[in-house]
């Protein structure tokens, strides 16, 4: 790809004032501090922090791809990821933003279940952060690669690194402070993409709204109905509460800030899911047919945008890729030292915030190297997806409701749903075409109830056996 | 639809990334005076 000078002057500035603004945001000094700023992050913060994680690579450059190849129908089927952001935001944010005692989800499934299963938390935490990084960091130098043509392992190491860099010494102020600046790069300029590729398209809006409605109907005949159920559910699910999305909750000033971040940012997510996917239906009216999906968004861009404005708009999409790494880098770490370090050994607190620090650029190293085995970027998400939700989900929201909770039925629940959705989806490949998540949750459900109902019991018997 | 979705959507984005730009310059100055405030003597 052909860059200008002026292009690639916009691109090196913005790394440089990221940096800056990472250097002005650094210090931590308690690992509180680390890992959930201080339960002082307020409502707005929280919705930006929120809505640039959650827009990642998938939903913009690969949701582009899905507008250009069926219209809006992936549109209406992940309106089900912002019904579960908001209903998070409702009904769970607050309670978790409660939890004023706690620095990771580890800690609030400990205090419901016990240490067994803070530690399964822990590893799973840490497991699913470390795919996310390696997932959004092969997107990212992939990117990185086709706009500078330099090798893309190096790209993967320049998008990965700067990343951990700007992350690894502020903690997860730091991390949301950043997350705010990249969410408004990108709000403003793929919107300004979105309106001069209106503009500059041949066709009318009614013509464009009609290609939209044939290619939605095309895309629509071309599913059966457990596939339409099986995205629906993974979105709806699979990354309600994760970590990232956790700790904004856990770190948010009040639960009325917690919810409002939450809410707002459920509701961007129609706003910016449309013009993402709009974007991909104008594009037929300026772009060859034989345009590969993933080529649409940079291409399209291309087209359209003045030299500079070009430049800021491929910074943009780097913003994209490094607020979702940023989150799930510091979560990884957290989780690591509070939820697995933490249940074995309790160092003191300045080991304890050094050894968040080096864990950050470690994972990133991880990241970095598992990103070669990572699969494209959809598929990564539905395995790591089909993952979180049937181990932890149900066990952490029950838990937020219920007062009695036994030890056993959060441990029963994390292993029998997580065992099952990795052996439905790894060695029996998904038969009759049943998504695993779905297969996951239904035995997450099944080992919660034996697990409650033995442990009532046991504690009958005691309770029978004293008196 | 698509008209909304065509100009009524991105007017919306770019509010909220100017909001969020306005905001953000309180809340890098409250981390700042937080970490070279002096201890209470």
């Amino acid at each position: 790809m052909a860059l200008s000078f002026l292009d690639v002057i916009v691109i090196v500035l913005y790394f440089a004032f990221l940096l800056y603004f990472g250097y002005l945001t650094r210090r931590t000094k308690t690992f509180e501090e680390f890992a959930v700023g201080k339960h002082s992050v307020p409502a707005m913060m929280v919705f930006a922090s929120m809505a640039a994680t959650i827009i990642g690579p998938g939903f913009s450059v690969g949701f582009t791809a899905k507008g250009w190849a069926t219209g809006y129908l992936f549109y209406y089927l992940v309106l089900a990821y912002a019904v579960q952001v908001v209903v998070a935001g409702l009904f769970l944010a607050p309670r978790l933003s409660r939890q004023r005692d706690c620095s990771s989800l580890g800690d609030v499934m400990r205090k419901k279940y016990g240490v067994i299963a803070q530690l399964l938390t822990g590893i799973v935490s840490v497991g699913l952060c470390i795919g996310f990084a390696a997932v959004m960091g092969k997107v990212g130098g992939s990117i990185l690669h086709a706009i500078t043509g330099w090798p893309l392992g190096i790209s993967l190491v320049i998008v990965t690194g700067v990343t951990a860099l700007v992350t690894f010494s502020g903690g997860v102020r730091a991390t949301i402070a950043t997350e705010g600046l990249q969410f408004s790069l990108k709000s403003i300029a793929v919107s300004i993409l979105l309106l001069l590729a209106i503009v500059k398209t041949p066709d009318s809006l009614s013509s464009i709204a009609e290609r939209a409605h044939e290619l939605t109907q095309q895309g629509l005949q071309g599913m059966n109905g457990w596939q339409i159920f099986g995205i629906v559910l993974s979105f709806m699910v699979g990354e309600a509460l994760i970590p990232p999305y956790a700790n904004r909750a856990l770190g948010a000033k009040t639960e009325i800030a917690s919810k409002q971040g939450f809410v707002a940012a459920g509701l961007f997510c129609v706003v910016w899911l449309a013009m993402v996917a709009l974007l991909g239906v104008v594009a037929h009216g300026l772009l060859p047919a034989d345009t590969s999906g993933d080529d649409v968004f940079v291409t399209i861009a291309q087209k359209v945008l003045p030299t500079g404005l070009f430049g800021l708009l491929l910074a943009a999409v780097i913003a994209i890729v490094m607020a979702s790494q940023e989150s799930v880098l510091n979560s990884s770490a957290v989780a690591f030292v509070r939820d697995i370090v933490g249940v074995v050994h309790s160092p003191s607190e300045r080991t304890t915030l050094l050894l968040a620090k080096i864990s950050t650029l470690v994972f990133a190293a991880l990241a970095v190297y598992a990103a070669q085995f990572a699969p494209s970027i959809i598929d990564g998400l539905l395995v790591l997806y089909s993952i979180w939700a049937p181990t932890i989900l149900l066990p952490l929201v029950l838990g937020l409701y219920i007062e009695r909770t036994k030890p056993a039925a959060g441990c029963l629940s994390i292993l029998a749903g997580g065992g099952s959705s990795i052996v439905w989806q790894t060695f029996l490949h998904e038969p009759y075409g049943i998504p695993a998540i779905l297969i996951g949750l239904s035995a997450s459900a099944a080992g919660y109830f034996v697990g409650q109902m033995a442990g009532l019991r046991l504690a009958a018997q005691k309770q029978g056996a004293l008196s | 639809m698509t008209l909304v979705f065509a100009f009524v959507f991105p007017v919306i984005a770019i509010g909220c990334g100017i909001a969020v730009l306005y905001s953000l310059g309180p809340f890098v100055r409250d981390i700042r005076e937080e970490i070279y405030k002096r201890p209470a003597k």
